[in-house]
C-alpha cells in the first residue's frame, strides 16, 4: 500500500482526487433518478400490470378489519379521520380501476362496495358524530350543522359509485346528501361548508362540489347552482397572486385565515378534475409555477411559498423537510397525470420510489413505508385518470 | 494485518448496514402501523419517528450515495493501477 501511494506524485493525487469528485458528482446526479424513475413510463400510460398490481394490495388492506390503531399520529381525532380516508381514497382509486380497465370493472365496482360499506358503519362515523355532537344523516333535513367533514367525502365516493353504476343501492344516500349539501352551500353566505364547527376548509368543499357534479352527471340532471359554487370558489378562495387555493378561511367572512398551501391545492385539484379540468389544470399549473421543484431528477413541492416559508407541518400537509411538502408531493402525481406532464410525473414518481420504498411481491406493489393511508393516497393518484381519457 | 483488519472492519459494517436494512424492510412491509410519511410529525410516537429516520436514512444513503462512492472507489483503484503500470518499467 505504502509503495503504491509513494509512485504517485503530488500532482497525481489531485488529479487522481479530481477524477473522484467528479465522477460521484455525475454518478449522483444521475444514477439515483435513473433507478428510481424504472417503470415510471408505464406508470403513467397506465400499464393494466401494474396497476392491477397496486389494486391488490390495496383490495388486502381493505379486506382485513383496519381499526384507527393502525395509524400512528398520536391523536384520536387524526387517526379516525385517517381511517376513514383510508376507504375514500381507495375507493375513489377502484373507481378508477373500474373506468380505464371495463373488462374488470364488476370487480373493482365490489371493490368500491366494501369501501362504501365500511365508510356507512356507524364506526367511521364517529369522528365526524365527537366533533358535531350528532349524526351526519340524521341531519341531512336541517341546515345548523353542516358535517362537511363526513358528508362530502362520503357523497364524493358516492357519486362516484353512481357514475358507475346508476341503480346503485347508494342511489338515495346519495340523493339525499347531494341536496343536503347543495341546500346548505347556497344557505351559507360563504357559499362553503364547515368541516367541523366554525371550520371552513375550501380543499375540502372541492369533495362537495366534486359529489354535486358527479352526482348531475350520474343522473344526467343538470345542477344550475354548481356553476354558480365554482365562480364564487375561484374568485374568493383561490389566491389572485399566487393562483392557489387558501387552506382555511374564516367561517362567518369567508376571509382567508391560513396561507395559500401546497397540499390543499394539489389535494383540491385532483378532486376538481372530476367536475371541471379547466379549472383543476389552472391550479396545476400554479403550483407547477410557484411550488414544484427537481432536486438531482427528484420532484418536490413545497407546501408553502418561498416568501411565506414555514418550516413546521401539520396533519394537512405531512412532515415538511426544509420547505417541501410530503402530502403536496404525492397529491402533484395525480396532477401531473391527469394533466399529461410527463416528465413531472417521472420526477414525482422517482420521488415517491425513494421515500415510500415501492415493493413488488406475490403480484402485489406496494409503499413499504405508506401504511394504509399513504398507499390509498398513492393508488388513487397513480392511477388518476388523463384529462384525454375523461374528455 | 492492518489491511486485513481494515477490510474486516467494512465487512462488518456492511453486513449490519445489510441486516437492519432488510429487517426494517421487512418489518415495515408485514405490518400496518407504519404511516409516519403520511403524519405530521407533531404527534407521531418518537418509537416511529426513529425508526423512520433510521430506515429513510439508510435508504438515501443506499440510493443517493452509495452508487457514487462505488464509483468513485472503482475510479481510485483504476487511476492507482494504471500509474502503477505506467511507471513499472
Amino acid at each position: 500500500m505504502k509503495e503504491r501511494v509513494q509512485v504517485l506524485t503530488s500532482k497525481q493525487k489531485i488529479l487522481r482526487l479530481l477524477l473522484c469528485i467528479v465522477l460521484f458528482t455525475v454518478v449522483t446526479s444521475f444514477v439515483p433518478a435513473w433507478w428510481c424513475g424504472i417503470g415510471a413510463h408505464n406508470w403513467f400510460d397506465g400499464s393494466k400490470e401494474m396497476q392491477t398490481a397496486f389494486a391488490r394490495s390495496i383490495e388486502d388492506h381493505i379486506q382485513v378489519k383496519l381499526s384507527m390503531d393502525d395509524f400512528g399520529t398520536g391523536d384520536e381525532l387524526f387517526d379516525r379521520e385517517w381511517l376513514f380516508c383510508t376507504y375514500i381514497l381507495s375507493a375513489s382509486g377502484f373507481a378508477q380501476m373500474a373506468k380505464q380497465h371495463p373488462q374488470r370493472q364488476d370487480h373493482y365496482i365490489k371493490q368500491m362496495e366494501i369501501c362504501i360499506e365500511k365508510l356507512l358503519s356507524d364506526e367511521l362515523q364517529e369522528f365526524d358524530e365527537e366533533q358535531w355532537n350528532s349524526k351526519a344523516m340524521e341531519t341531512l333535513d336541517s341546515d345548523a350543522l353542516h358535517h362537511g367533514a363526513y358528508l362530502a367525502y362520503l357523497n364524493f365516493v358516492l357519486s362516484l359509485h353512481r357514475t358507475l353504476k346508476l341503480k346503485s343501492p347508494y342511489a338515495k344516500t346519495n340523493d339525499l346528501i347531494t341536496k343536503a349539501l347543495v341546500r346548505r352551500i347556497r344557505k351559507n353566505k360563504i357559499k362553503l361548508i364547515e368541516t367541523y364547527p366554525n371550520e371552513v376548509y375550501p380543499p375540502d368543499n372541492c369533495l362537495a362540489f366534486a359529489s354535486i357534479g358527479l352526482h348531475a352527471q350520474a343522473t344526467q340532471k343538470k345542477q344550475p347552482l354548481l356553476k354558480e359554487f365554482l365562480v364564487n370558489f375561484h374568485q374568493r378562495y383561490i389566491d389572485p397572486k399566487s393562483g392557489l387555493i387558501f387552506q382555511a378561511v374564516d367561517s362567518s367572512s369567508g376571509l382567508p385565515i391560513d396561507e395559500p398551501r401546497g397540499s390543499g391545492t394539489t389535494f383540491g385539484l385532483y378532486f376538481l378534475s372530476f367536475i371541471d379540468l379547466k379549472l383543476s389544470k389552472q391550479l396545476y399549473q400554479a403550483t407547477k409555477d410557484k411550488l414544484a421543484e427537481s432536486i438531482l431528477g427528484f420532484g418536490v413541492v413545497r407546501e408553502y411559498l418561498a416568501s411565506t416559508y414555514e418550516a413546521t407541518g401539520d396533519v394537512d400537509s405531512g412532515p415538511v423537510v426544509v420547505g417541501y411538502g410530503v402530502s403536496a408531493t404525492g397529491f402533484m402525481m395525480a396532477g401531473a397525470r391527469i394533466h399529461g406532464d410527463r416528465d413531472y410525473f417521472n420526477k414525482i414518481y422517482r420521488t415517491s420510489v425513494l421515500f415510500g420504498t415501492s415493493l413488488s411481491s406475490g403480484g402485489k406493489w406496494q409503499y413499504v413505508t405508506g401504511g394504509p393511508l399513504g398507499n390509498a393516497i398513492m393508488f388513487a393518484m397513480i392511477t388518476a385518470i388523463s384529462e384525454k381519457v375523461k374528455k | 494485518m492492518n489491511d486485513h483488519k481494515q477490510k474486516n472492519r467494512w465487512y462488518l459494517i456492511l453486513a449490519v448496514f445489510v441486516i437492519v436494512y432488510t429487517t426494517l424492510l421487512y418489518w415495515l412491509n408485514g405490518s400496518s402501523v407504519f404511516a409516519v410519511l403520511t403524519a405530521s410529525g407533531q404527534n407521531t410516537p418518537y418509537s416511529i419517528l426513529l425508526v423512520a429516520i433510521i430506515f429513510i436514512g439508510l435508504r438515501l444513503f443506499l440510493y443517493l450515495i452509495v452508487p457514487g462512492i462505488v464509483v468513485a472507489k472503482i475510479s481510485y483503484v483504476s487511476f492507482n493501477w494504471y500509474i502503477k503500470t505506467k511507471y513499472k518499467n
